[in-house]
């Protein structure tokens, strides 16, 4: 299961199509370009990876499959932004 | 130190000490025409020392030491000790600063509107912006633009302009012989020679400007100019700035709307002459066009500068003469007074201007500036001193955080492998909120974990991206062999350190407290982490600094067990300490911890004066104790014949 930080810790500051984010627990600033935000506000919310996939699909045109989409939620694991949970 | 000087730049005073009178009489004359200081308190202190005793006459050299230094400065020769005085200045600044937004940028600005520029080392911002102060242009500085977090205005810090080699001549044929200092040869960069602000710029420099443009000049290019993206243009000035990720959320709100509410445009340039041109096109266009200046509240673009805000009233109540010290610095002041401070804050009131620019030296050597920061809070203080205290009270917060979110890295690492992990030291006392945390500077992230879980705990971190400082065979079989934690880690893209701990002293050392006692009596956090047990945390704390190390930045380890001992008052703690073969660690640090922070200050001793062995300057004094101590700490932790091949070892290096 993933979660992604909660929007109150999260500072978003949108410049030129992408978004600016300053995590507050972290006072790290990222610079995402999509669907790395749109991943964080699915993920307010913990679910599996099927799921997400499914969630986004629905709402955003997705490039690449499932496993494109594990790269990009690895590289948010990384940097603090989604945790992986138990469950 | 022998000699000394305050200077007034902007809103910053230094004070710069040195070995010799040389230097500190070239820096009064090239500081000559700035409005004096109102008094003897400096921000920060430089100093300008000779590496050994001897190379003061021999061969004499300069290093630049002060409240901030880097370890691996070399030094320069006293011929370049003005060079070494503007490095220090700047250091201070870049390292220390917490009130201001820093990037490394030159600033000018005419009818009220500020030019930031920017761009790598070479690019011709000192040049650019001296060239544009000869041509009506204020000069706000050429080294470092100040923003301001809450008004997000440009404060000037016009110090003289460094140029360097062909930009010597360049403006030589300009500018007249007396606003020019010594010519330098032969330093690191090549020739130096520093520019004098002209008179305008020194009369303003308490009235700062509202920014008008970013730009990114660049020298050696066909002209050319494009526009920065917002996105763009804030990345690089993240990456021009000294202090960025120290000033938290509030660094991120300025500078995103300083990109925001600014046009940000790289100019390439193949001469001078070609630059001053583009940059007074583009100032003539941004005067005629109102939408180059979006955002809201920014008002007409020909607004003057506004004026100075407290800064440019002289200081009510600056700080206070001492009524009963005849003039202050009679006596040469030591650590103790950073040990009075923090025991009685109330007995701040008698410090004089020059007492609190040594408090605050001594209290940034000893890691304590935090601590004696909202120790002091709520006082009536002097008002520059209390800005300076409210910036290291901020800072401290970010420490804080940056050391819970470590803290929480390493949980989310280790979680898998369902083993207590234990903080120690300084993120225990944040992450359980204890008066020992508050304010308190914090390095390393310490833990605690199971000696048959090393291996284990030492994979995981490696694979969440944590990875060996220094991968040397001697060292690594040492630490596995004979210390008490792993070999430090540090995290590839966080760059904080680990040190992953599985007892609480050496192996080597002749206490062998409980570890396995330590680790199950720990007490458990919301989160899952867990901290020592009170007593076993005043255990550690005591066995650290009297059974462990050498007492350097002992003060803050005393405080510690000072704030700890007021917290849970030590029930139980002569049978812990006992059980861990402590007793005599915990006795004395128990003394020592009355004898200094005390309701009733006792008399000296040897480990009272070792720990209060510090000047006035910040440098530590009592040469002999402190050796003395040093080698009573090896002593300690290893046995005669082991420390002898130790030493060699490290001296072959």
């Amino acid at each position: 299961m993933y979660r992604a930080a909660a929007p109150a810790a999260l500072r978003t500051v949108a410049l030129d199509g992408l978004a600016l984010v300053y995590h507050r627990a972290s006072g790290i600033t990222h610079l995402l370009s999509a669907p790395a935000p749109e991943i964080l506000e699915t993920l307010a919310e913990p679910m599996d990876l099927a799921t997400l996939h499914a969630r986004l699909g629905e709402r955003f045109e997705l490039a690449g499959g499932v496993e494109a989409l594990e790269a990009r939620l690895a590289e948010l694991v990384a940097a603090g932004l989604v945790e992986v949970i138990a469950g | 130190m022998r000699h000394a000087v305050t200077l007034r730049v902007g809103p910053v005073r230094f004070r710069v000490g040195a070995d010799w009178a040389a230097p500190i009489a070239t820096l009064r004359g090239l500081y000559r025409d700035y409005p004096a200081p109102e008094d003897g308190f400096a921000d920060y202190s430089v100093r300008l020392a000779a590496p050994r005793p001897w190379r003061r006459w021999l061969r004499p050299a300069v290093t630049i030491g002060g409240d901030y230094w880097l370890a691996d400065a070399a030094p320069l020769p006293l011929a370049q000790a003005l060079l070494a005085a503007e490095m220090g200045m700047n250091l201070q600044l870049a390292l220390g600063e917490r009130r201001y937004l820093l990037l490394h940028a030159g600033v000018v600005e005419r009818d009220g509107r500020a030019l930031i520029l920017t761009g790598e080392s070479g690019a011709g911002k000192s040049t650019l912006a001296a060239l544009l102060s000869l041509r009506g242009w204020r000069l706000l500085g050429d080294e470092f633009a100040l923003l301001g977090l809450d008004d997000g205005l440009l404060w000037p810090f016009p110090r003289p302009v460094s140029l360097k080699n062909a930009a010597i001549d360049l403006l030589a044929v300009e500018v007249p012989a007396a606003r020019w200092g010594p010519l330098l040869t032969g330093t690191p960069k090549g020739n130096i020679r520093h520019l004098l602000p002209d008179a305008a710029a020194l009369a303003a420099m308490d009235l700062p400007a509202r920014p008008a443009a970013i730009l990114f000049p660049r020298f050696g290019a066909a002209a050319a100019r494009r526009p920065v993206p917002a996105s763009e243009a804030f990345v690089r000035l993240t990456q021009a700035s000294t202090n960025y990720v120290a000033l938290g959320e509030r660094g991120f709100a300025a500078l995103t709307e300083l990109v925001q509410g600014v046009p940000a445009v790289a100019i390439d340039y193949p001469d001078t002459a070609t630059a001053i041109a583009q940059v007074t096109a583009l100032a003539g266009e941004l005067s005629g066009d109102p939408l180059a200046f979006p955002g809201e509240g920014r008002g007409p673009a020909s607004r003057p500068a506004p004026a100075g805000r407290a800064m440019t009233k002289p200081p009510a109540t600056g700080p206070r003469p001492s009524p009963g010290k005849g003039g202050g610095g009679t006596i040469a002041p030591d650590a103790r007074l950073l040990v009075q401070a923090l025991r009685d804050p109330a007995s701040t009131a008698s410090l004089t201007a020059a007492d609190w620019t040594a408090l605050l030296a001594i209290a940034r050597a000893e890691q304590l500036i935090g601590t004696l920061a909202h120790r002091l809070h709520g006082l009536d203080l002097p008002p520059r001193v209390a800005t300076l205290l409210a910036a290291a009270r901020a800072s401290a917060e970010e420490q804080r955080r940056a050391a819970l979110w470590e803290a929480e890295m390493a949980r989310r690492a280790l979680a898998p492998l369902g083993v207590p992990v234990v903080l120690l030291k300084g993120t225990a006392f944040v992450a359980a909120g204890l008066a020992a945390g508050v304010g308190r500077s914090i390095g390393d992230l310490d833990i605690l974990v199971p000696r048959a879980a090393l291996d284990r705990v030492e994979a995981a971190l490696l694979g969440a991206g944590w990875e060996w400082v220094k991968p040397d065979p001697y060292d690594d079989a040492y630490y596995r062999d004979h210390m008490h934690e792993l070999p430090p880690l540090i995290h590839q893209t966080r760059d904080r350190m680990i040190d992953v701990h599985h007892t609480i002293l050496p192996l080597t050392a002749r206490p062998t407290p409980d570890a396995e006692a330590m680790i199950a009596d720990s007490l458990p956090l919301e989160n899952g982490l867990r901290v020592l047990a009170p007593n076993d945390m005043i255990c550690h704390a005591a066995a650290h600094l009297l059974a462990d190390g050498d007492l350097a930045g002992g003060l803050r380890n005393l405080w510690d067990i000072h704030c700890l001992l007021a917290e849970f008052g030590g029930d139980g703690l002569a049978e812990r300490a006992a059980h861990h073969q402590l007793s005599l660690p915990v006795a004395r640090a128990l003394r020592l911890a009355r004898a200094l922070f005390g309701e009733e200050p006792g008399g000296a001793s040897l480990f009272s004066a070792r720990l209060t062995a510090r000047d006035g300057w910040g440098r530590p004094t009592r040469p002999l104790l402190r050796f003395g101590f040093y080698v009573r700490s090896h002593l300690l932790r290893m046995p005669p014949l082991m420390l002898a091949r130790h030493l060699l070892v490290k001296a072959r290096r």
